[in-house]
């Protein structure tokens, strides 16, 4: 680090330096948890930098985002076959964040007062763990789809063990996320005088959380327990996804600032 | 005998799961538009976090564009009372262990008291906002509000009296995401002005929805994290 703010090349190698070990992880897992280590340094040291948790904007939120996907992936075990395809998505996907993340421009100025709180901190962070979970989850969905149909299309007990890990990912992804609403919450009835603001981003936020609830009760059906909530599973991502970049990039909303 | 069959029909029908699935998936449909509605037309759909509470903008509000927001609050009454019914009867059936039948109760209740502030706030919610000038009082429902000082800059905050009667009886300092609260009001410092003379915009709000919110959240928080544990154990 340099002083008078200017960050020295050094800690950005540690930001790129993510991108070929995330996709080096597709062939062996721990390139993937180095991946995470080498973004992690590099958070640290921006927020040693600008004085603040580095959560705003879609640089910082990108790498905390691929980061944590790629740290909590180490929570699924399987056999060598669906870990070897599980190591691909994941480090394609942490990849593909870390790239897009690279190529927006690190915000590094002053906050506005109204962020300076620890409830933006810890909804942002939840927020970005829970949709880590999520995207898990929805690899996860992808992953019960390949090479494991069996001719009678029958679940067989591998797939539903996939699944499985599926629900523990999206059940853990929506306490997180839950928590970070409240939080979210708290904060906005502190800094504007109300805990709901009826923008898009509150809405979709709503629908995400809706949908997950939907997928949690389905869980609970018969005949909906597998393929289908595999399915969901992966439906969700793609909303949590639109919820992040598409509604910043579409639609006006309580979190631009 | 046709008594007992309808109302067994509809007993079954208010606590399955079924039931919740459909709801939820059609309160995901209602949002769904409301954010293309939200989306497209702004101005109107800007004033439904305004001054007034949102049962008072929607009874005036043009149908064409709240109908999305109507059929959302159709479902989700729906949705609150299949929760209660499908509540009573897991704890009616007693099926299972202790945190096993307890967890989705308790995610249940705080699930219905997030829904209770909503409500609340919906029909009793209110702000004002307006700018004092430093040494300027302003008079509302029940007391009056002194500005005493500002300090604009990086951490900018106001200093306040409440007063009844012509006395003190409160004294606070605004800064951003610090609020005084008061008699249910909260007041918050929006923007602190200098040019052409030192002022602050404050707002005053009541929000009677926001302590059940928040203890419906707690609720909904221990409620998850049992079932968590539980089914990271079981599943």
């Amino acid at each position: 680090m340099s002083p008078g703010g200017a960050m020295s090349p050094i800690w950005f190698f540690w930001a790129w330096a993510a991108l070929p070990l995330y996709l080096a992880g597709i062939f062996n897992r721990r390139f993937l948890y180095a991946g995470c280590l080498a973004q992690a340094a590099y958070l640290l040291a921006r927020g040693a930098m600008i004085g603040r948790v580095p959560l705003v904007g879609p640089h910082d939120t990108l790498i905390f985002l691929s980061a944590s996907l790629a740290g909590f992936s180490a929570f699924f075990h399987a056999e060598p076959g669906k870990i070897k395809m599980y190591r691909v998505l994941i480090g394609a996907l942490a990849a593909l964040f870390s790239v897009s993340a690279m190529l927006a421009k690190p915000f590094s100025g002053a906050l506005p007062p109204v962020l300076s709180t620890y409830w933006f901190e810890l909804h942002v962070g939840l927020s970005f763990f829970s949709y880590a979970f999520f995207g898990i989850g929805g690899v996860l969905g992808i992953l019960y789809f390949l090479n494991l149909e069996r001719p009678d299309g029958s679940i067989d007990k591998n797939k539903a063990g996939i699944e499985k890990s599926q629900y523990r990912f999206i059940l853990t992804g929506y306490l997180l996320f839950s928590v970070a609403m409240i939080a979210g919450g708290v904060w906005a009835y502190l800094a504007w005088g109300t805990y709901w603001l009826w923008t898009a981003k509150e809405l979709w936020t709503s629908i995400v959380w809706l949908f997950y609830s939907l997928y949690l009760h389905l869980r609970l059906r018969p005949g909906w327990y597998g393929k289908r909530t595999a399915i969901a599973g992966t439906a969700g991502f793609i909303l949590v996804l639109f919820t992040y970049l598409g509604v910043g990039l579409l639609m006006k909303s309580s979190h631009t600032f | 005998m046709v008594f007992s069959k309808l109302r067994k029909t509809v007993w079954e029908a208010l606590i399955s799961q079924r039931l919740a699935v459909w709801l939820l998936g059609l309160e995901i449909a209602a949002l769904f538009a409301g954010s293309y509605f939200l989306a497209v037309n702004r101005e109107v759909m800007g004033a439904m976090s305004g001054e007034f509470p949102l049962f008072v903008w929607l009874l005036q509000g043009p149908f064409a564009l709240t109908f999305w927001l109507w059929a959302a609050i159709f479902f989700l009454v729906l949705l609150a009372i299949n929760t209660v019914f499908c509540s009573v009867e897991s704890l009616r059936r007693k099926k299972g262990g202790l945190i096993t039948m307890l967890s989705p109760q308790i995610i249940h209740a705080g699930f219905l008291l997030i829904l209770m502030a909503h409500l609340m706030s919906s029909l009793g919610a209110s702000k004002i906002t307006g700018q004092l000038a430093q040494g300027e009082s302003a008079r509302l429902p029940g007391f009056d509000i002194h500005l005493n000082k500002v300090e604009p800059g990086q951490k900018p905050y106001a200093g306040i009296d409440i007063l009844s009667g012509g006395n003190v009886i409160r004294h606070g300092v605004l800064a951003p995401n610090h609020p005084l609260f008061f008699r249910g009001y909260g007041f918050y410092l929006q923007e602190v002005m200098t040019e052409p003379f030192p002022s602050a915009f404050i707002e005053v709000s009541r929000e009677p929805g926001a302590i059940w919110a928040l203890f419906g959240g707690i609720l909904f928080t221990v409620g998850t994290i049992m079932l968590v544990l539980l089914k990271t154990r079981h599943e």
